[in-house]
């Protein structure tokens, strides 16, 4: 069965996972050396590092409700292994990796900005952010994401107890800000936030109908406990 | 060459051109795609003969010219232009062609003729672009009479001395230095004097954030992102943006009376 073999080989996958995180910025690094930024240095900095937040924090979502799919998908095909929400607990240690990534992507996206874009020129800034909401929008996203970066260390989650699953919702709010922004910036006609949309959408539309008990007439389907339990 | 127009405005003088390679490979022409550099490669599918253009409407002679003869009718000459896209890109373009009013004047403009309406080529066998609804095709445009004959309004057949290459609108375009570059339709096979206001795609598409002017105004924002900075391509730090692009100078008479800030 993949998910044991998976687990068994946490490491290897541990590895995968960061490689995966950091291919945007090794490509990108890439085309600086070899000054191959193409006609538009500037938004291809901008662009990269905003898109690689915005799906690395999807991704960073996704873990969870994955996580019971995957039970339920197990349950349902009658697997030996995975059957168990605990078989799949190995998924919750990616998902320090890919929140922190989607936070450094966000941190160089506002750098960039502000270095190229603005011209580290304040007032420029204050008034981008009083008038264009894209700005406002995406600066309140890096503001959420930097406590809940902050808050990512195992010492923090021990001290924090239960309020840090309560402060990591806020997660949400920085999703939901995220695509906002995004879709701000698009111009009429183009479809390329629609991707992120419609994951975004799924995630958090599962937990929202997960919340409000919706779910809670198909037994099992919630969540909170597997298909079948264990004997 | 642009000195020759007397208008201290009219070139870029001083301000080195944008590298051909990026001119011919990264292009908003939604006709093919939304992508700016797979417009390059999808381009290559237009049959550019035979193309005529015909001139017609609010007019004593209307005519239709075949593409190949609009050199000999009215001549060559090269202009350096600024282009700023209203996405907030820009850059210096070593255009050729002729003054777009000896095109209209050809055909003896009647005095009903107040509006200059454009239509560009519709073709979606070719232009695959065409085939979803990113805009209301073809692609229309227009300008007031006066902008139209404005010297610095240009119909442009060429770039860097050669044949204006597919993805950038052969093989009739306009530059119209002082709008942003939505304004410069491409691939031009129809235009009508006419006595209203045309209907024009973006504003049809989205009346709220593109006027019918389109002014290069750095104090109006787009309603969605700033319009006070530019990016030069090649260039990593953005630089700020001129009223009309740096041509108020030239086009500033044209719109007397009127709010620049009205005019985006």
């Amino acid at each position: 069965m993949l998910a044991a073999w998976l687990k068994n080989h946490f490491q290897s996958v541990w590895r995968c996972c960061f490689s995966a995180c950091m291919l945007p910025a090794l490509a990108l690094l890439a085309r600086v050396l070899s000054s191959d930024l193409g006609p538009n240095p500037l938004a291809l900095l901008l662009h990269t590092t905003g898109r690689s937040a915005l799906v690395l924090l999807t991704a960073t979502l996704a873990i969870t409700p994955l996580r019971r799919w995957l039970t339920n998908l197990s349950a349902y095909t009658h697997q030996r292994y995975g059957k168990r929400l605990s078989d799949w607990n190995w998924l919750v240690r990616l998902r320090r990796l890919l929140g922190l990534s989607c936070f450094a992507y966000a941190l160089a996206h506002a750098w960039i900005f502000a270095a190229f874009d603005l011209g580290y020129d304040w007032s420029a800034a204050l008034s981008e952010v009083q008038e264009k909401p894209y700005v406002l929008a995406g600066l309140l996203a890096l503001l959420i994401l930097a406590p809940l970066a902050a808050t990512s260390t195992q010492s923090m989650v021990r001290r924090l107890g239960r309020h840090w699953r309560r402060l990591h919702r806020l997660s949400y709010a920085a999703a939901v800000l995220g695509l906002l922004h995004f879709w701000w910036l698009t111009k009429p006609g183009l479809i390329s936030p629609w991707p992120d949309t419609a994951a975004l959408t799924l995630l958090l539309g599962y937990r929202a109908a997960l919340y409000s008990g919706l779910l809670e007439r198909w037994d099992g389907f919630d969540g909170k406990e597997s298909l079948v339990r264990p004997t | 060459a642009g000195a020759g127009l007397g208008l201290p405005a009219a070139a870029a003088e001083g301000e080195n051109p944008s590298a051909l390679a990026d001119i011919a490979s990264y292009n908003n022409y939604y006709e093919f795609s939304t992508d700016k550099k797979a417009v390059k490669v999808l381009a290559q599918a237009l049959t550019l003969k035979p193309w005529t253009v015909s001139v017609e409407g609010e007019v004593e002679k209307p005519y239709t010219v075949d593409a190949d003869d609009l050199a000999r009718l009215f001549g060559v000459e090269e202009r350096i232009y600024r282009l700023r896209c209203v996405e907030g890109w820009s850059m210096v373009v070593p255009w050729s062609g002729f003054a777009l009013s000896k095109l209209i004047e050809r055909a003896r403009p009647t005095s009903r003729a107040r509006f200059v309406a454009f239509e560009s080529l519709q073709r979606s066998s070719e232009m695959i672009g065409q085939r979803g609804g990113s805009l209301p095709w073809p692609y229309r445009e227009g300008l007031r009479i006066d902008e139209a004959m404005h010297p610095l309004a240009f119909a442009v057949t060429g770039l860097y001395g050669q044949s204006l290459p597919k993805q950038n609108g052969a093989p009739l375009r306009l530059a119209l230095p002082w709008k942003y570059g939505f304004k410069s339709p491409k691939a031009i096979t129809r235009i009508r004097l006419v006595n209203e206001q045309p209907p024009t795609s973006w504003s049809q598409l989205s009346p709220s954030e593109y006027g019918f002017y389109g002014n290069v105004n750095p104090q109006v924002a787009h309603p969605r992102w700033s319009q006070a900075r530019e990016n030069r391509l090649g260039e990593l730090q953005k630089r700020p943006t001129l009223p009309f692009n740096g041509y108020a100078e030239s086009v500033a008479a044209l719109y007397q009376g009127q709010d620049p800030k009205a005019l985006y």
